[in-house]
């Protein structure tokens, strides 16, 4: 499938400071892909250009194979979903809703309607004083209600509860399945990996790293530790193949697996445990140590 | 139920602004016809030929020669400074409250993320303000002349009283449109509704202040209140020539606030 989205040395400049440095993009179509990096590192400012709401000083964009500065008509076949979303606090979601799908030009509310349900959103109630995660919901139903080809969300389940979150994965997954692409940006990366089956990282304006999520699960280190209830067989799990950095206090043993965690578990399974602990890979670090740059600590000098 | 979205958008953009637009009528309006009301009781008196007499130049200033007629009186006390004056504040509120006040509040963002050009946008947002100044401006027009028989002031002319009241409106409009130009090159909501008030005020300084001094008698030409109003807009009628220049700037006012808002980044909140 043709990429949905194309930036080829995008450069901005917000007055001396730059946001953007020659950013090259590229976001397959037909799938969800995770746009990620720290706070201020341009993922707003990649979005907003290639909304035309903001102008690149320098490079090319294409969005579902146009220059977004083209004319209004691409972004009919767009979704959005703001970071801040800005509602009219007068108006109720329904009457929200309704006026967004007469500013698309008269969509058809039923899907509105089926969205609100699925996500537990009243549409009788004022947009003043929702919660922040209500605000996000008709964020979502908004970009949803569309069927858009390409939905563009910017941290889509900040504040939403663990229910919505999962309601949230089942409607990209059909959405994917329709035929549209996503690109989600977020800087939380248990976001995007639940999400996501590719993975872009920006880092100061450029893209530093990009990969396949199940790929590199594939391949991140994992941290472990076991605790025994008897003697500990240290030996063999260091002959364990990726594993390494193994440490033994009394009982406990802790290490670093690399890649599948499938050796150490069939040593493990060998012996009477009293506690296991094998958290997530650190799917952030295993990117940039596989690609590219290594992450330098937040508060070095 | 319409579903052409500059339908929706104007409506929208004139419920934004309907409970301001709403105040700033009673409150223009009230305020109007209680001068009215006052007129009998000062052609009753001499009060008002002896205050001529005594303060001629400084009554010049305000546009309130002759305010012993009828006429006189209503350019004195509404047309050539308070209606056109309370007016243009509403223009430039409510203009500025929908352009650069909607984006310095991030409200714009989404809409300029639909499937509208800005053009479409920012001139549907100038049309909703223009809207609500209308009515504001129809409503007083139809009350006052309404009223000029019950206080005696008809000899004044309905006509001329109606059309003066149109010119105030004009005068607002454009007042509006330079809200609306720099909010468009990209003025903060407090910048465009400083410059515009500025503007109003440079503007009936250089029309009416400077003038008194004889030297500076010309500057009166380059004032656009002299454009919508001349000197006494009842006494002497609106001149349509000065009008069309009015209405000409303005025009430039919007294509420069159009031509800004396709050249540049939508602020963000």
């Amino acid at each position: 499938m043709d990429p949905v989205i194309t930036a080829t040395g995008v450069t901005k400049h917000f007055g001396a400071v730059p946001a953007l440095d020659a950013l090259d993009l590229e976001v397959p179509g037909g799938r969800v892909v995770g746009f990620l990096g720290p706070n201020g590192a341009g993922k707003s400012t990649t979005i907003r250009i290639l909304l035309d709401l903001a102008r690149a000083d320098a490079g090319e964009v294409r969005v579902l194979g146009v220059d977004p500065r083209s004319g209004p008509q691409v972004r009919a076949r767009i979704g959005y979903v703001a970071g801040e979303l800005r509602l009219d606090d007068r108006l109720t979601v329904g009457e929200t809703l309704r006026s967004w799908a007469r500013l698309r030009g008269g969509l058809d509310l039923g899907p509105a309607h089926e969205l609100c349900e699925r996500l537990d959103l009243d549409p009788g109630r004022k947009a003043k004083g929702l919660s922040s995660g209500n605000r996000r919901k008709v964020g979502l139903v908004g970009a949803f209600m569309a069927r858009p080809d390409l939905l563009i969300l910017d941290e889509p389940t900040a504040g939403l509860d663990p229910l919505v979150q999962a309601e949230f994965q089942i409607l990209l997954a059909e959405a994917v399945a329709a035929g549209a692409s996503v690109f989600l940006s977020s800087h939380v990366l248990s976001e995007v990996q639940q999400t996501a089956d590719r993975v872009i990282v920006i880092r100061a304006g450029r893209v530093v790293a990009e990969g396949d999520v199940a790929e590199l699960r594939h391949a991140a280190s994992q941290p472990f530790s076991a605790w025994f209830a008897d003697e500990p067989p240290v030996d063999a799990l260091r002959s364990v193949a990726g594993v390494h950095d193994v440490i033994v206090r009394g009982r406990e043993v802790s290490g670093v697996v690399d890649g599948s965690p499938d050796g150490l578990v069939a040593v493990l399974a060998q012996h009477r445990l009293d506690h296991l602990l094998l958290p997530e890979p650190d799917l952030e670090q295993a990117f940039l140590s596989l690609y590219e740059e290594p992450v330098e600590p937040k508060d070095a000098p | 139920m319409t579903s052409s979205p500059v339908v929706e958008l104007l409506a929208r953009g004139t419920a934004a602004v309907r409970r301001s637009g709403f105040w700033w009528a009673f409150g223009i309006i009230v305020f109007a016809l209680v001068n009215l009301a006052f007129w009998p009781s000062f052609e009753s008196s001499n009060s008002l030929a002896e205050l001529e007499d005594s303060m001629g130049s400084l009554l010049e200033a305000f546009g309130a020669q002759g305010l012993s007629t009828p006429a006189g009186y209503l350019d004195g006390q509404l047309f050539a400074f308070l209606l056109p004056l309370l007016f243009s504040a509403a223009a430039v509120a409510m203009t500025s409250a929908l352009t650069s006040g909607d984006e310095d509040a991030g409200r714009l963002e989404l809409l300029h993320a639909l499937p509208l050009s800005r053009t479409t946008l920012w001139l549907a947002r100038l049309t909703s303000a223009a809207l609500v100044l209308g009515a504001i401006v129809v409503a007083t027009a139809v009350l006052v002349a309404a009223s000029l028989a019950p206080f005696s002031l008809d000899e004044a002319g309905y006509g001329r009283v109606v059309f003066a009241t149109l010119a105030c409106g004009a005068l607002a409009l454009f007042h509006g449109s330079v809200a609306y130009a720099l909010g468009g090159l990209g003025s903060s909501r407090g910048v465009a509704l400083g410059g515009a008030i500025g503007v109003l005020v440079v503007g009936y300084v250089v029309g009416f202040v400077l003038p008194i001094a004889e030297a500076l008698a010309g500057a009166r030409a380059l004032s656009p209140w002299n454009w919508a109003l001349g000197e006494q807009p009842v006494t002497d009628g609106v001149s349509p020539g000065r009008l069309v220049l009015l209405l000409a700037v303005t025009a430039v006012l919007i294509v420069v606030g159009t031509w800004g808002v396709n050249r540049r980044d939508i602020r963000t909140a």
